[in-house]
């Protein structure tokens, strides 16, 4: 346990120096953090447009919370970034095993995206009017870390597709969050989409994890609250299945037949 | 060489590139799902009148992203591809070669049109008909050369800054917003609007709806707005261009990854 808290750590140390040569303070608060903030501004204003307020805080709370999604699965950059470089047989031969520190490789944007939705969740309801119904929307504010760590696991998932398909890893995350804010129940309910589609949509992370926020700000009873927090880390804690068994079958393939080197 | 030719060979050189970087298409993978998300808003919230700005939203985006994510790539990858030091050697200037090769990728972020048009159809059931398809046809050429002239002034302050990323990462949804190309400029706050009128994507957001609703009437003014702002972009792309080009000449940075 030690030693995994430990990667952790190295893992975000490593992070946040990767991102302090793209970023400041400055330009990531009045770049990044502003651009995020106009992107559920603007479809919020859409909701506003086509329906009323109601329709408006259905979209912004929806979009607020898909933040934490869509900067989790940064992951895939990150990953990508380790083939590209050739330096994915070095971490894969760290003590630890390979795991935690394939794992750990994006939690940089963990820390981003819960900042990104919390500065939205207090700046943008009562900037645009619709104010969220404290103290309830307190209360949520666990529920979207929830949400940020099942949606890292589903990006770390996603990442075997571009640790293999190289020079695809900004087409898998656009992939990856676009079909969460599309079909995720972010903009308009599950319900809306046909039966086949709503049954996989199921799998996304987000859909239950939004429906319980949905549910504590319209003040749902907390049975079923709690059946849907454990839906959404059941859901979050199958796609973490998936990126082991497939960073497990790329390094034993990589170790095999050395492609594990292998820049692109 | 004149400088349509150096343009033309631009094109070619960006097909020959493009063919092996699937990621040249990304806003053909955006455009089909932003139209699914603003349809389906649309279409649940009753608004039939607004469908077709949910169908030519995703077309705009797709020009923007087009324009955005690779016009700060030209200098940059052409630098890590060791074709930067060849060009700027070459009797041509780099300026024309740059817009040759946006271009290029802002004709595929057109298909985005196609695409959104598509989806509204075969997904929502909604055909969307073009009531003055000449003024459609001006409006789309018109905005593409726009963008062919933003994104060549985008390329070189991309390159000139020394924050390429954040720039390339943030102007997307703040342009959104201030080109009205889904909620009209009209139904913002009202202090938005002088920013919002320097910005093509508002004129050209406002003519599209105009010509799939057949509502125009005297439209040579934001014809002329779309193409003046086009020019003025593109002339200082060019410009700036020619500066860091000089720049790096004297200062030995050609070479520079």
């Amino acid at each position: 346990m030690r030693a995994v808290l430990r990667i952790v750590r190295e893992s975000l140390i490593l992070g946040f120096a990767e991102m302090g040569a793209v970023y400041t303070w400055r330009t990531w608060t009045f770049g990044w953090l502003m651009r995020l903030l106009c992107q559920a501004t603007f479809y919020a204003l859409l909701g506003r447009y086509v329906g009323d307020d109601t329709t408006m805080q259905y979209v912004l709370v929806g979009n607020i919370v898909v933040l934490a999604c869509m900067e989790s699965t940064i992951v895939v950059i990150s990953l990508a970034g380790e083939r590209r470089m050739g330096t994915l047989p070095l971490l894969a031969v760290a003590p630890s095993g390979h795991m935690p520190v394939y794992l750990g490789r994006g939690l940089q944007w963990t820390v981003t995206g819960m900042t990104s939705s919390l500065v939205a969740w207090f700046v943008l309801p009562p900037l645009l009017g619709v104010p969220l119904p404290w103290p309830r929307a307190a209360y949520a504010i666990p529920v979207v870390l929830l949400i940020l760590a099942s949606s890292y696991g589903y990006g770390c998932a996603l990442s075997g597709i571009a640790l293999r398909l190289r020079g695809v890893e900004w087409l898998v995350l656009n992939l990856a969050y676009g079909i969460v804010m599309t079909f995720g129940g972010v903009n308009v309910p599950v319900e809306v989409w046909p039966a086949p589609l709503e049954a996989a949509a199921q799998a996304l992370p987000v859909v239950h994890g939004l429906e319980a926020v949905r549910g504590i700000l319209g003040g749902a009873p907390l049975g079923s609250v709690m059946r849907l927090l454990g839906t959404e880390a059941l859901v979050g804690a199958c796609w973490y299945g998936v990126a082991a068994l497939s960073m497990d079958r790329l390094v034993s393939a990589g170790r095999r037949d050395g492609s594990l080197g292998h820049a692109g | 060489m004149s400088t349509l030719r150096v343009m033309w060979q631009a094109v070619l050189l960006q097909l020959a590139l493009s063919r092996r970087n699937p990621e040249h298409a990304l806003v053909l993978l955006i455009a089909p799902m932003q139209t699914t998300t603003m349809m389906a808003l649309t279409v649940t919230a009753h608004r039939e009148d607004a469908v077709a700005s949910a169908v030519l939203a995703p077309g705009l985006i797709g020009l923007w992203v087009a324009a955005l994510d690779y016009a700060g790539r030209v200098v940059p990858e052409d630098r890590w591809a060791g074709r930067f030091s060849p060009m700027v050697a070459a009797p041509v200037p780099l300026g024309p070669v740059v817009a040759g090769r946006v271009a290029t990728v802002v004709l595929v972020g057109v298909a985005a049109f196609a695409e959104s048009w598509l989806v509204a159809a075969l997904g929502f059931g909604r055909v969307v008909t073009v009531a003055d398809p000449a003024l459609f046809a001006v409006a789309v050429a018109a905005t593409c050369l726009a963008t062919i002239g933003t994104a060549t002034l985008l390329s070189a302050v991309l390159v000139v800054s020394r924050a390429r990323d954040v720039l390339q990462n943030s102007l997307g949804y703040p342009f959104y917003i201030l080109g009205g190309i889904l909620v009209p400029v009209a139904a913002l706050p009202g202090w938005l609007d002088p920013l919002s009128r320097v910005v093509f994507l508002s004129w050209s957001a406002e003519l599209l709806r105009d010509a799939v609703r057949g509502d125009a009437g005297g439209r040579l003014g934001p014809v002329a707005a779309i193409l003046g702002l086009g020019a003025a972009a593109m002339a200082a792309g060019l410009w700036l261009t020619r500066r860091y080009v000089d720049r790096s000449r004297r200062e030995g940075m050609v070479e520079f990854a």
